[in-house]
């Protein structure tokens, strides 16, 4: 069973009178336990059609099924509730919140969750830390850090409801080549272990990390 | 999401993001002491104003003459006239003779007193006993403190010592002996003392009230001659003065305009040859202007407040706007966020209250420890000293501040910034998260 799947999926946005189509006609579906990269053009809509699969933006026509629930239908909470229990999201810019430490970042959506009880958000949080490697990095703040490890918190921070879609808008476009692959390779183990990971990339590294391959031109997937 | 978990969250934004929430703090602080300063000014001013309102002398209209051939006439027009508390012809009014009383507890003599007539509307507030009533006989009211020596040179530097007070409530349901000077006879009668006023908030220590039936039977005993028959008129209120007076004169009862000059209250302004109470008494329409500045500077702080309050929310709100927007994808609903930054921003309300509270009442203390420097130094220029002497009268008005006031301030200061926060939020909140987060 495909994890999320889009049926004739249009998008438009109208500025100034002017109808500029970002996704025409789409027809895609994607499964868990692999890794898709998402290439194209810049102003292709790879980031319009990211936001669209984590409910961040919405269709302008056409259907979008999250474990076959048709997400267009769905209450704003309801739709809260999806993001915190089956989506985690990473942006280039890790928007990672400046004043609390990597710990709270990493907690902040556990808060929501009602399946975690004190400790077992304690738990979590140091299995998160230590699988991102940034045990000596705990207490401190995201402008303490480098680039790559505040990409791994932001990573951290979207697993930390154990969520089976991973969405990633160009993770390492703030990154060098080393950080790079590691990034990645942390990206790649997680569909390993059974996530639906998607990667909007620029880079041909990701190529290598990739199960499918899907290329964003003129509105269509292919 | 439970109440502790929003609590702690909203504490966390608070008080971590110092440089965000110090928009609205800095501000909120500054302006928070003004309005402070302002209601304590218009308070007390307000305060001090009725305080000393209620002193009998300053609400009496002395200067209508008449002849025993019109008192009748004039008595009757009087009585037509509103806000009139007492009338009080010559035989009931304050015998010239000065009171000294004798045969206290702790030896001492000579406690020089003043006799007010008063009736049952005029009698002062007592802190102990009762007030005069009408057809009380022979019965005084007493200040708590009652000036023993009244011959010492009293002055800020030669200030009184509290040995020289005699203690009026020790005295309370007693009665004592006083001797009454006459022009050429001497009276010596008992009283019983029924009630103590407080001498701090009449800002006297040798006032004594007696009824004034009393004092009539006192005045035809000493066979006192008066040269020229004069009443005086007691209004009720100190707001009515004028307009009870404007009314006499056009009833042509009063000939001269004078407002009574009360000798006996000239001490501890310390002013040489200036009187407290004609002090006051020309100062009363200052302090009304000073309360009626201090409103409208707490009117326009309160209005600049509630600008400032909005004006930084909406800079807030959109400086972290992409913060709410990470919220909204990690899962938290519209509902959470809302209570959490409305929280936050009561938290930050809280805390410049709090901080605004205590540099008010160090801004206090330290212009309190100011005026005591000037007023208490020695040598003062010719330039200062009128400064001084207003120094003393600012000294006289107690600082008092109308907690229920501040309270409602502080209540409204915290609704306004709550459904402030919640309207922002709510414009940003239901555009399209991958909007929000652009922001
Ligand atoms: N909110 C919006 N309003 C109007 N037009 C928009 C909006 N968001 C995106 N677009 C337009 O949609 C098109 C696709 O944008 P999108 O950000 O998805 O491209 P992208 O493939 O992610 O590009 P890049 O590789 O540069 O990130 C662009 O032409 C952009 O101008
Ligand atoms: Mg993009």
């Amino acid at each position: 069973m495909s994890k999320i799947e889009i049926v004739n999926g249009y998008k438009e946005y109208i500025k100034n009178k002017e109808k500029i189509v970002v996704l025409n006609n789409i027809n895609t579906k994607f499964e868990e336990g692999k890794t898709y990269a998402i290439m194209g053009n810049s102003g292709s809509g790879k980031t319009t059609l990211l936001n669209i699969l984590g409910t961040l933006d919405v269709l302008t026509s056409g259907k979008m099924l999250i474990d076959s629930e048709e997400i267009l239908r769905l209450k704003e909470n309801e739709k809260a509730y999806i993001r915190m229990k089956k989506i985690g999201f990473i942006f280039q810019e890790f928007y990672l919140n400046q004043y609390m430490t990597v710990q709270e970042n990493i907690m902040q959506p556990m808060y929501i969750n009602k399946e975690y009880d004190k400790t077992a958000k304690k738990q979590r949080t140091n299995e998160l830390i230590e699988m991102m490697g940034l045990s000596q990095r705990k207490k401190h703040y995201p402008k303490e850090l480098s680039g790559g490890e505040q990409q791994r918190v932001a990573i951290a921070r979207a697993l930390a409801n154990k969520p089976d879609i991973i969405l990633a808008d160009e993770p390492t476009g703030n990154l060098d080549k080393n950080n790079e692959q590691k990034i990645f390779e942390i990206l790649n183990s997680l569909s390993k272990n059974g996530k639906c990971v998607i990667i909007v990339s620029h880079s041909n590294v990701v190529k290598k990390y990739a199960d499918i391959i899907l290329n964003l031109e003129e509105g269509k997937l292919k | 999401m439970n109440f502790s978990t929003i609590l702690k969250l909203s504490i966390q934004r608070a008080i971590k993001n110092r440089k965000r929430n110090a928009i609205i703090l800095i501000p909120l602080i500054i302006i928070i002491i003004l309005i402070l300063f302002s209601i304590t000014i218009q308070y007390s001013m307000q305060s001090y104003v009725i305080d000393i309102g209620f002193n009998i002398n300053m609400r009496t209209i002395s200067g209508i003459n008449y002849t025993p051939a019109d008192y009748k006439e004039i008595i009757e027009k009087l009585l037509f006239i509103n806000n009139i508390d007492m009338i009080v012809d010559q035989y009931e009014s304050r015998i010239v003779a000065i009171v000294t009383c004798e045969k206290f507890q702790n030896g001492k003599t000579d406690g020089k007193v003043y006799e007010t007539p008063t009736n049952a509307k005029t009698s002062p507030e007592v802190i102990k006993g009762r007030k005069i009533s009408d057809d009380d006989q022979y019965v005084i009211i007493i200040p708590d403190k009652i000036y023993a020596d009244s011959n010492t040179n009293r002055t800020f530097e030669n200030p009184i010592l509290e040995d020289e007070y005699i203690n009026g409530e020790e005295l309370l349901g007693k009665n004592i002996r006083m001797k009454i000077e006459g022009d050429n006879k001497e009276l010596y009668k008992d009283f019983k003392v029924i009630g103590i006023y407080d001498s701090s908030k009449y800002d006297d220590t040798q006032t004594i009230y007696i009824p004034k039936t009393t004092i009539k039977l006192l005045n035809e005993e000493l066979g006192a001659s008066f040269s020229e028959y004069y009443m005086n008129v007691v209004v009720d209120k100190v707001e009515n003065l004028n307009e009870v007076r404007n009314k006499l004169t056009e009833e042509g009862i009063l000939k001269k305009t004078k407002i009574q000059i009360d000798a006996s209250s000239d001490k501890e302004v310390g002013i040489e040859e200036t009187n407290f109470i004609s002090t006051t008494n020309l100062n009363i329409e200052t302090l009304q202007i000073i309360k009626n500045i201090a409103f409208f500077l707490s009117v326009s702080s309160f209005v600049i407040l509630i600008f400032i309050l909005v004006a930084t929310n909406v800079n807030k709100t959109y400086i972290s706007a992409t913060e709410l927007g990470v919220l909204k994808i990690e899962g938290y609903k519209d509902k959470y966020i809302q209570i959490i930054t409305i929280f936050e921003n009561i938290i930050v309300c809280i805390i410049s209250f709090i901080i605004a509270f205590i540099l008010y009442k160090l801004l206090q203390v330290i212009g309190n420890f100011l005026i005591d420097c000037i007023i208490q130094k020695e040598t003062v220029s010719l330039t200062l000293y009128k400064i001084r002497e207003q120094l003393f009268l600012i000294k006289k008005i107690p600082q008092k501040i109308n907690y229920s006031i501040v309270l409602i301030i502080f209540s409204i200061i915290i609704l306004i910034e709550s459904i402030n926060t919640f309207f922002i939020n709510k414009r940003v909140l239901k555009k399209n998260i991958s909007d929000i987060i652009k922001i």
